[in-house]
């Protein structure tokens, strides 16, 4: 049936189409609900119905101010999450204006987080957002332990390693092994490549955490020096021997600067001239940057898809009024819109969210030093490890401070056998994972 | 910055001449409420031409700054002197703020209801713009017309249409076309075009191959050349092999699993060193493309199959013939010619080679496949002669770059033809009922791990919601007494039942113990958490659902990726989402 334009006046006397007048966060703050918080598959409080006011007592971290980070502080904004602090390293590059629309021509060269955070501010006054321009790293844990929300849009995998395991680091559990919720952040936190993306759910402890899940993110993919040097075939392969070899062989003192473009145009004409030689067709100076560079292709749309679900998440974890993803969504949108929800379930012996203590079996003649590969190389992926025998106390080898260093280092190379004893526990810390340390139980074959 | 191309991000995914129909895009929103203007706001920030905002709404004087507090494009100006303001001249500001390269305009209207869209639509397509409509939180009365105008087309050109809605923390984008032709789909793992089994069967397939393959002595080789030869020929050698030590005949293939063992032993057995030969190594691992082919998709067989008949229809009824239905008839016609072969890809997988014996093999599939587009051209010409041999110009000219481009892509030709949102909208159906409602009867087989967020229900429960708009002239929940919201659940809860007898789930199992069940906490949970929201405002719903939409809406502007067919419904209670065919 047809209806009628049927309009109401609204409080200022102003007519308004009834399809106009309809409710907001208020509402859904202020009524109770079938579906809040406690009755869901992850229960973390019980919904008290409140006001818009309830929120401002909420102080939320955003980590990264680019193409996810714009958008959430954006959605926290129109969230009326006033206390926000975030933190970026990065500076604008024209190359954001397509999708970061915080920033304009004009900020190009600024630092992500202060002209974000500005322009929130400007737009919207209720807003208290706090930028800070630096590295995660350099933030100590009082500061992130003053946060109720961690959100985090990074697009690499080391500073979302880190932030997992500081935060994860916090949550202190009680004499019955349980987790003390009051010592636990959520992290919330989203990714995206080209039109897919994901948005994620942890509670420390309670669910599986980024570490879980590392397994899912390969290490990028590398070249075969061979082939790049003696049989190049394909142009990326031209371009890797432009800027893998000829490069530090032209510029021995000189660090290719990837955000040149006079470097990258060396580079290209190199590659060029090698694909040339070996009749390869279809370098350019678009494949060029981005294989050098190891671009990811990234637009608007799903940047917002993401961010949406996760300060959705946000929100919904902080003020309990419905429930929880649970606890990883994966969205695909290149071929119709695909999008998966599902558990993602914590990794038995995850370095960061369980005190398991692992079992490695090595030669007897194995080095430290061959051990600390291995820990590199295999599923940990560590970054720069350091060992202490953890019966003795005795330290091994440390990577820092430089004295220590310096007399650890003729471990590195005696036999384990000469260290520890046979299924001695070795405690293995990283800067990847600040705050915790992984148990090794290391036995002799 | 190496580059000065704010695009360039974006262009690695859909190139120069996916930019280039940006450009020539025209968005229209209807309605700039906050998933109407984060929709545009994607889609202004990636470059489309224009956007025109229709709108009724006005932000009124005393309208405090956060007062809107949804929608980020929409505030009231602080020097505004107190006037009343178009929302639509405001989102139009503001929006055309995020990219020099974007023209907005607007048209305020006094009623959305009665407002004159197909008079709108046509000056704005007399720009020469493409249209495309975005509908946002809008009752299923003006829906209704904005859908039969876009359906019937602008100057007979169909427009399509993105409709959007957010509602407390449930959301829907639903897509209308009634044609959209897909050439570049650009699926994730693209198979190789190789044609290695038909050309083992018969040379004369691909003779230049075959001639490679005789020319390639590996016996004579140095270790060198040996581990370098590319897999493509390795494949080949060792189907002979295996048909003169197993006495085959010269055209047969592996079939049961004992001969495909038999073959991979064959394989290998030409391999001076297993573990060392990486060409052999990747030959081990591709070694079912030997006696595989590379199958025609069946959604590629229904369009080539229909070609003729499509293509004779539209020059008969005069109609709007599309370069599609001319590449499609022509793909037919090489097929036919060709053993029902289509013509070849060109493109191979970087494998282990030398440089010089990889840039051969490359040559070889390359030249073949121009030679293949030639033959594509001639018999393009030929369809002209024969269908239009008056050269009224009623069979559109094929470029060389949209040859080429089908030629590469003749495995993801894509057709999507949706179903109208009236026809979604008042049940109605045709020769697909039986095929829509047993799909939906299917996506209530496989729930999600709690059934009651499974998303047919939502969509149920969603179109609930527009049933009570048609019947109340507003959403349920309204009114804040416990006694209205009893009420209106009540109501919801009423037509829920309507349209559950109407797809026939009224006897479903998943739908009996959720959207119907009696139990104390479920009792009316639908229609309760629908009420509770009255059509919130959600900034969140409103900014995935402007995401999902902006996204699809690229595809459609583009030609490129695989648009949804149906309707896509995002349940933010657990950030669980489906496509629903209805």
């Amino acid at each position: 049936m047809a209806v009628d334009a049927s309009s109401e006046s609204n409080k200022h006397g102003n007519t308004m189409a009834s399809y106009q007048c309809r409710g907001s966060l208020a509402t859904l703050l202020s009524r109770p609900s079938p579906f809040t918080n406690e009755t869901g598959a992850l229960p973390i409080g019980e919904f008290e119905p409140s006001d818009l006011s309830s929120l401002s007592k909420f102080k939320v971290l955003v980590v990264g101010a680019g193409g996810l980070g714009c958008e959430i502080l954006k959605n926290l904004a129109m969230s009326g999450i006033s206390n926000v602090h975030v933190i970026d390293l990065d500076s604008i590059d024209i190359t954001n204006l397509n999708r970061q629309f915080l920033f304009r021509q004009k900020d190009v060269g600024g630092s992500k987080a202060e002209v974000a955070a500005r322009f929130i501010n400007e737009r919207c006054p209720w807003m208290k957002v706090t930028p800070h321009h630096g590295k995660i790293q350099d933030k100590d844990s009082s500061f992130y332990k003053s946060f109720d929300c961690v959100i985090s849009g990074l697009d690499n995998i080391e500073a979302r390693r880190w932030l997992n395991a500081t935060i994860c680091s916090f949550v202190e559990i009680d004499e019955d092994g349980d987790p003390d919720p009051s010592t636990i952040i959520p992290i919330v936190d989203g990714g995206t490549e080209g039109f897919a993306g994901q948005a994620r759910v942890i509670l420390p402890r309670i669910t599986s955490c980024f570490e879980c899940s590392l397994d899912s993110f390969p290490p990028a993919k590398s070249f075969p020096l061979c082939t790049v040097a003696e049989t190049p075939r394909i142009p990326e392969d031209c371009i890797a021997y432009a800027f893998m070899i000829q490069w530090p062989k032209e510029f021995p003192d000189k660090k290719l600067d990837t955000d040149s473009p006079h470097d990258m145009q060396w580079v290209y004409q190199r590659a060029l001239e090698r694909s040339q030689k070996y009749d390869i067709e279809g370098v350019t100076y678009t494949l060029t940057l981005g294989v050098v560079k190891n671009i990811i292709p990234a637009v608007a749309s799903t940047n917002a898809i993401v961010s949406a679900a996760c300060v959705n998440e946000a929100v919904k974890l902080l003020t309990f009024a419905s429930q929880t993803l649970n606890t990883y969504m994966m969205y695909l949108g290149s071929a119709g819109v695909y999008q998966h929800t599902f558990v993602y379930e914590q990794k038995e012996d995850c370095p960061v969210c369980t005190a398991t203590v692992r079992k490695m079996t090595v030669a007897k003649s194995t080095t430290l030093n061959e051990l600390l590969q291995k820990l590199k190389d295999g599923d940990l992926r560590l970054n720069s490890p350091s060992a202490t025998a953890a019966t003795s106390g005795k330290t091994l080898y440390m990577q820092k401070p430089p004295f220590l260093e310096k007399a650890t280092r003729p471990n590195l190379d005696k036999p384990l056998s000469e260290l520890i004893q046979n299924g001695e526990e070795v405690t293995i810390t990283d800067p990847m994972f600040p705050g915790t340390s992984v148990g090794l139980s290391v036995f002799f074959d | 910055m190496a580059t000065d191309n704010k695009y360039d991000r974006q262009l690695r995914l859909w190139g120069a001449n996916g930019q280039k129909k940006l450009s020539e895009s025209c968005i229209v929103l209807v309605n700039a409420t906050a998933v109407g203007t984060e929709t545009l706001k994607n889609l202004c920030l990636p470059g489309v031409g224009k956007f025109h905002i229709i709108d009724d709404a006005k932000l009124s004087p005393s309208t405090s700054p956060q007062d809107p507090f949804s929608n980020f494009f929409v505030f009231r100006d602080q020097d505004s002197n107190g006037t009343p303001q178009d929302r639509a001249e405001i989102a139009t500001k503001h929006l055309s703020e995020l990219n020099p390269d974007v023209i907005g305009s607007f048209t305020s209207v006094d009623s959305l209801e009665t407002a004159d869209y197909e008079s709108i639509f046509s000056s704005l397509a007399e720009t020469g713009q493409n249209l495309l409509v975005i509908a946002s939180d809008l009752p299923p009365s003006i829906l209704k017309k904005i859908s039969s105008i876009c359906w019937d087309g602008i100057r007979s050109k169909p427009v399509p249409l993105v409709i959007v809605k957010s509602f407390g923390l449930i959301g829907s984008v639903r897509i209308q076309t009634p044609y959209h032709a897909i050439i570049e789909s650009k699926p994730d793992n693209e198979k190789p075009d190789l044609r290695l089994a038909p050309t083992s069967m018969n040379a004369s397939v691909f003779p230049e191959l075959a001639a490679l393959v005789e020319k390639t002595n590996l016996d004579q080789m140095d270790s060198k050349d040996h581990s370098h030869v590319p897999y493509v020929i390795l494949l080949l050698k060792a189907m002979q092999l295996w048909r003169k030590s197993n006495e085959k005949d010269d055209d047969a293939l592996p079939k049961t699993f004992a001969e495909k063992e038999e073959y991979r032993k064959e394989l290998k057995s030409l391999a001076r060193d297993m573990n060392m030969e990486l060409n052999f190594i990747e030959a081990d691992q591709n070694y079912y493309l030997a006696y595989t082919d590379l199958e025609i998709p069946f959604e590629v067989q229904e369009l080539i199959d229909l070609a003729q008949e499509n293509l004779y229809q539209k020059v008969e009824k005069k109609g709007d013939v599309d370069m599609f239905d001319v590449l499609l008839l022509a793909l037919k016609k090489f097929m036919e010619s060709h053993d029902g072969f289509p013509p070849l890809n060109g493109s191979i997988p970087d494998m282990t080679a030398s440089t010089q014996g990889y840039i051969e093999l490359q040559t070889i599939y390359k030249s073949k496949a121009e030679s293949d587009v030639q033959e594509m051209k001639r018999i393009i010409a030929a369809i002209g002669d024969e269908y239009d041999a008056d050269k009224t110009g009623v069979i559109p000219l094929v470029s060389d770059d949209d040859l080429n481009v089908f030629c590469k892509n003749i495995y993801n030709l894509r057709l999507i033809k949706t179903r109208s949102y009236c026809q979604e909208y008042d049940f109605e159906f045709g020769d697909d009922k039986d095929e829509l409602l047993s799909d939906v009867a299917m996506s209530t087989f496989d729930p999600y791990d709690d059934p009651v967020h499974t998303p047919i229900l939502w969509y149920i429960a969603l179109k609930a919601c527009d049933l009570f708009y048609d019947e109340h002239g507003h959403y349920p929940g309204q009114d804040d007494r416990d006694l209205a919201l009893e009420s209106d659940a009540k109501n919801v809860q009423k037509y829920i039942v309507e349209i559950l007898s109407k797809i026939g789930l009224d006897e479903n199992e998943l739908v009996q113990s959720t959207l119907l069940s009696t139990e104390e906490e479920k009792d009316m949970a639908f229609a309760k958490e629908m009420t509770r929201y009255n059509n919130a405002e959600i900034h969140n719903i409103a900014s995935v659902i402007g995401g999902v939409a902006s996204q699809e809406a690229v595809k459609l502007i583009t030609g490129k990726f695989i648009p949804m067919d149906g309707t896509y419904i995002f349940n933010g209670i657990v950030g669980v989402a489906g496509v629903i065919k209805l």
